[in-house]
């Protein structure tokens, strides 16, 4: 008990010297990287609002992100779910790297985004929407899903752009089981706005300089030989970040799927606390 | 009965907040301003960069005081595209993400302090 509450004071204490500066997005990246040697600790549940009788769930992501250095940032999640009343189970983890490939800022800004991820069919975290994923896909109730495994490769060009402080950002997403199925493809857009772009004088907490807002679009854009946007899922995502001045940044986005392939909502919720100069 | 939409209290209240806002003694407006922009640019500073720089900008051990001539004598403008850049093989993180208004505010809190 004691270590946990230490744990906690540490990550607090050192959580108060840094703030982030969050974009409200949950899927889209954009080339903003991790500052160098800070330590992001995020904690990303979903609660999903599926359709053809499926229960609700909610399935959830603890998300540690590093900055390596100014340009290579790495984060590991680890993701967890509840459906119904069924016990919670861990569904696996997921380990990125994103790489900055040029070292200043332009008009349009690549990002390589490279994942490997080790989940089960259970995982509901839909941390993007690939290929023909469709809301049937979470039909399957969790205890049988867990028997199957998922071990893929992801990759990512993120290209995002700042312009008359507007953030706009478009990731092309391309994904493969390496149990052999054919590459999947899919996609994230999005764009956002600071409420405020002055700071004020003095420090505040519920001022609209601490917010931003923005929308999202993700989907499915099909598989190699069959690169559509029919048959697959699509949703739309308004979302909202709050950066308190302490380091720690809410943010809520409820997505809405937006064709009969979509689950109904997928409602996103997170907390994150910057911790600056981890392990330097 | 209903009350009246100025009542004595309030037309007091009125009358003593226009006489004080009178007495008030004229600032420049712009020099306000700037103060104000200072402080703002403080406050993002203590956010964003004290970490390193260290809270008086004084530098450290991960980066280097703020109060040289190097940084003093450089135009606004190329401190706030500095900024925007950052020197990522340096490890100077790129401030793009913040609004191009608080990057003025931290140069102008920057050009602020005293050369050392």
């Amino acid at each position: 008990m004691f270590i946990r509450r230490s744990i906690l004071f540490m990550l607090l204490g050192a959580a108060s010297f840094a703030q982030a500066q969050e974009s409200p997005y949950f899927i889209t990246y954009t080339h903003h990287m991790e500052e160098p040697g800070s330590l992001e600790v995020a904690l990303n549940p979903v609660v999903g609002v599926p359709k053809g009788g499926a229960r609700h769930f909610t399935a959830s992501s603890l998300e540690l992100e590093y900055g390596v250095n100014g340009w290579w940032t790495s984060e590991l999640y680890l993701d967890a779910q509840k459906t119904g009343r069924d016990s919670a189970l861990f569904t696996g983890w997921r380990f990125e790297n994103r790489f900055r490939m040029l070292m200043k800022e332009h008009a349009v800004n690549p990002v390589l985004y490279i994942e490997y991820e080790d989940i089960t069919g259970a995982d509901r975290i839909v941390k993007e929407v690939v290929g023909f994923d469709t809301f049937e896909d979470l039909l399957e109730p969790p205890a049988e899903a867990r028997h199957e495994k998922k071990r893929e490769v992801e990759a990512k060009l993120i290209l995002s752009s700042n312009h008359n402080d507007w953030n706009v950002a478009g990731n092309l997403i391309a994904e493969k089981n390496l149990s052999g199925e054919p590459v999947e493809f899919g996609y994230a857009a999005a764009i956002s706005r600071p409420l405020a772009l002055a700071a004020s004088p003095d420090p505040c907490s519920l001022c609209a300089e601490n917010f931003s807002l923005g929308v999202e679009m993700y989907g499915g854009l099909g598989e190699w030989r069959q690169v559509k946007l029919a048959g697959t899922s699509h949703y739309i995502a308004p979302a909202i970040a709050w950066s308190l001045p302490n380091g720690v940044t809410f943010k809520f986005s409820p997505s809405f799927g937006v064709n009969s392939n979509s689950n109904r909502a997928l409602v996103r919720f997170g907390v994150s606390y910057e911790i600056p100069h981890f392990f330097r | 009965m209903k009350s009246p939409i100025f009542s004595g209290k309030g037309v007091l209240l009125f009358a003593l907040c226009m006489a004080g806002c009178a007495m008030t003694p004229p600032s420049r407006p712009a020099t306000r301003e700037a103060s104000s922009e200072i402080r703002a640019g403080g406050k993002l500073f203590a956010q964003h960069c004290a970490s390193c720089h260290g809270v008086n900008a004084t530098g450290g051990t991960r980066a280097p005081s703020l109060h040289t001539p190097a940084v003093q004598a450089m135009p606004d403008a190329a401190l706030v595209q500095f900024l925007t850049d950052g020197n990522l093989p340096k490890g100077m993180p790129s401030w793009s993400r913040l609004p191009e208004e608080r990057r003025w505010q931290l140069v102008r809190y920057l050009k602020s302090l005293k050369e050392i």
